[in-house]
């Protein structure tokens, strides 16, 4: 039987959210293929989390528990997942989320099995064949591609948090209940010869730096275009007015207007707003892939050509700095 | 401490500055570079300050090694007029189009060819294709560890290096035996701009080409058809809305507009 493997991530404790994107489209893809779903879980204690795989319909979870899998040693974990493909039989694919981890692990262990390996996928599709089409966003960022990987096995990809639709999780752990527990293999993991030329000298957690973005119902963003510190301010102060998160594309990044955890897009988050307001900023697909979802899209940009006017609902042709002062204060007078 | 002997992996990039120009070729797929300036990849040059960094505190030596076209060459002047001793160009017509692995496997054979070394620095991604993989998969190939993105580096003593990286919730100081594979993030260092010495000095320095031949490359592993990933299809984004552009005689009646528009009343918003 064809089967289907998500390397399952974990940080502190949990899924990470890639994780459950990935799990709910190797369901499917599993269920297209006639196949199964079987799950990657490395770490230490970690038995009781694998069990709630069960609410993605997992067939099967390979568990490799020990002490040492708590720390992302990379020649540890790629060992011990080449061992499994050759224990358990090639699977189809391996699908990584693109964290950290995932863009460390995945090519390596393409590498070690002279397969492909797609990097930060946005979709994933089969073909009429049942090859996997890896789209991934590139070549200068004005451009999507299909990579295929039609002559080796397994195909492996990583896919950027955040791209795949993933299922309500109240909903999903009530169905949950009624779902058979999932198969658990105990897997040893492999430590290669070589383990203790890599040592895990001091770890610190990151402050959390959460600028509420992801989770931002209104986003005002700002481009290139906005060409200078004191034009950020004003949109920082219509961002404040309209009580929603501030947001930038890499080049407001880069000129020091905001900061990296601030941007939108390939490199940075990905946002799933009611409103977005983009400002002084061309349409860059790598800005615009961030931005997901359903919701109203709004542009300002003095360019009538800027191809951002393509991707949203409402546009406004208009040098940003005439527009904002007056809408700052009508939203204040509307707001009494 | 001993000195080392360094090996920097270079790829020359179309000029992040020129990259609205890029085409792509419709028959292979694969970027056009023809008539943009190529340049050091960005975090290449921190990779190479890197190895030189280590080099001028303790000795030893720094080779650069690119897989190129010809035209590469003029980026492997540019590495040895920024402290690089020796530049070796892995350059042949069969080289091209290969995918991530191809180009590792060029690389490694590239660096084995050249015989002994201590350390591998590579860029942590690359400007134009982006995906980071070419470090860790150069890594598997050369049968040693690798650490990816390393943000911090120091050398402390004659075997051991202690790097910096972070995933996304953790910092970690890790204690990494050499030979390893390091790839690292544009914070490392600082690179030095080019200075008049150093180009006056790379004119002294030795610019080797390899070939398939020279490296007795199998050709099933490399280039375009030895790669396992293919590009089947290139597509646009979906441009799955037209705007509608608002317009009117002055700022206030456009804004006015936009937040009828977007039903924002009195009393904050509603979608």
């Amino acid at each position: 039987m064809k089967q289907v493997w998500v390397f399952a991530e974990h940080q502190a404790g949990q899924w990470t959210s890639v994780t459950g994107e990935l799990l709910v489209a190797a369901r499917n893809i599993a269920d297209q293929l006639n196949g199964e779903l079987n799950v990657i879980v490395c770490g230490d204690q970690v038995e009781e989390l694998a069990a709630t795989l069960k609410q993605w319909k997992v067939d099967r979870v390979y568990l490799s528990q020990h002490p040492e899998l708590n720390f992302y040693h990379p020649l540890v974990y790629t060992e011990t997942i080449v061992d499994l493909v050759s224990e358990y039989g090639c699977p189809e694919m391996i699908l990584f989320g693109a964290t950290y981890l995932g863009r460390d692990l995945a090519p390596a262990i393409a590498a070690r099995l002279g397969t492909g390996c797609a990097a930060d996928c946005c979709d994933l599709k089969l073909d009429e064949n049942g090859n996997l089409l890896q789209i991934v966003p590139g070549l200068g960022g004005t451009i999507f591609a299909t990579i295929v990987t039609p002559f080796h096995r397994p195909q492996v990809a990583t896919v950027k948090p955040g791209m795949l639709e993933t299922l309500g999780s109240s909903e999903n752990e009530d169905k949950a209940k009624a779902l058979k527990p999932v198969e658990v293999v105990k897997v040893e993991p492999r430590f290669p010869q070589n383990t203790a030329a890599i040592q895990l000298h001091s770890v610190k957690q990151k402050p959390a730096k959460e600028s509420g973005l992801q989770a931002a119902k209104r986003i005002v963003a700002g481009g290139a275009g906005i060409s200078g510190p004191e034009g950020w301010s004003l949109l920082e102060e219509l961002a404040d007015v309209l009580g929603a998160a501030v947001g930038a594309t890499r080049p407001a990044v880069d000129e020091g207007w905001a900061s990296h955890d601030l941007m939108i897009g390939q490199s940075g988050k990905t946002v799933r707003p009611e409103l977005y307001l983009g400002i002084g900023i061309s349409g860059d697909m790598m800005h615009t892939i961030g931005i997901k979802g359903k919701g109203t899209l709004i542009a300002i940009n003095q360019d009538p050509k800027a191809a951002i006017f393509k991707q949203v609902d409402y546009g406004i042709v208009a040098d940003y700095r005439s527009i904002l002062p007056v809408l700052i204060e009508e939203v204040k007078r509307r707001e009494g | 401490m001993q000195p080392l002997q360094i090996a920097i992996c270079v790829k020359p990039v179309p000029d992040p500055k020129e990259s609205t120009q890029l085409q792509i070729n419709p028959t292979t797929k694969t970027l056009v570079r023809k008539g943009i300036p190529l340049v050091i990849n960005p975090m290449d040059r921190n990779a190479l300050e890197a190895g030189v960094k280590l080099k001028e505190a303790n000795g030893g030596k720094v080779t650069v090694f690119s897989m190129s076209p010809p035209e590469g060459e003029l980026t492997m002047l540019e590495t040895l007029a920024l402290g690089a001793d020796e530049a070796i160009l892995l350059s042949d017509l069969i080289f091209a189009g290969g995918d991530t692995l191809a180009t590792a496997r060029v690389l490694a054979a590239g660096i084995k060819a050249q015989g002994n070394w201590d350390l591998v620095i590579c860029g942590a991604e690359s400007f134009d294709g982006g995906t980071a993989q070419v470090g860790a998969q150069l890594a598997v190939l050369l049968g040693t560890p690798w650490i990816t993105r390393v943000s911090h580096l120091k050398r402390v003593d004659d075997k051991h290096l202690l790097v910096t990286v972070e995933d996304e919730v953790e910092q970690r100081e890790l204690l990494v035996q050499l030979p390893v594979v390091l790839t690292v993030e544009s914070v490392v260092n600082q690179a030095r701009p080019l200075s008049l010495w150093g180009i006056v000095e790379a004119r002294n320095k030795k610019i080797t080409v390899y070939n398939a031949d020279t490296l007795k490359l199998d050709q099933k592993g490399i280039g375009l058809d030895g790669s396992p990933t293919q590009t089947r299809d290139l597509f646009a984004p979906d441009a799955s809305r037209e705007a509608e552009i608002l317009t009117g005689d002055s700022p206030q009646q456009i804004a006015n507009q936009l937040l009828d528009k977007i039903g924002w009343s009195r009393k904050g918003a509603a979608n």
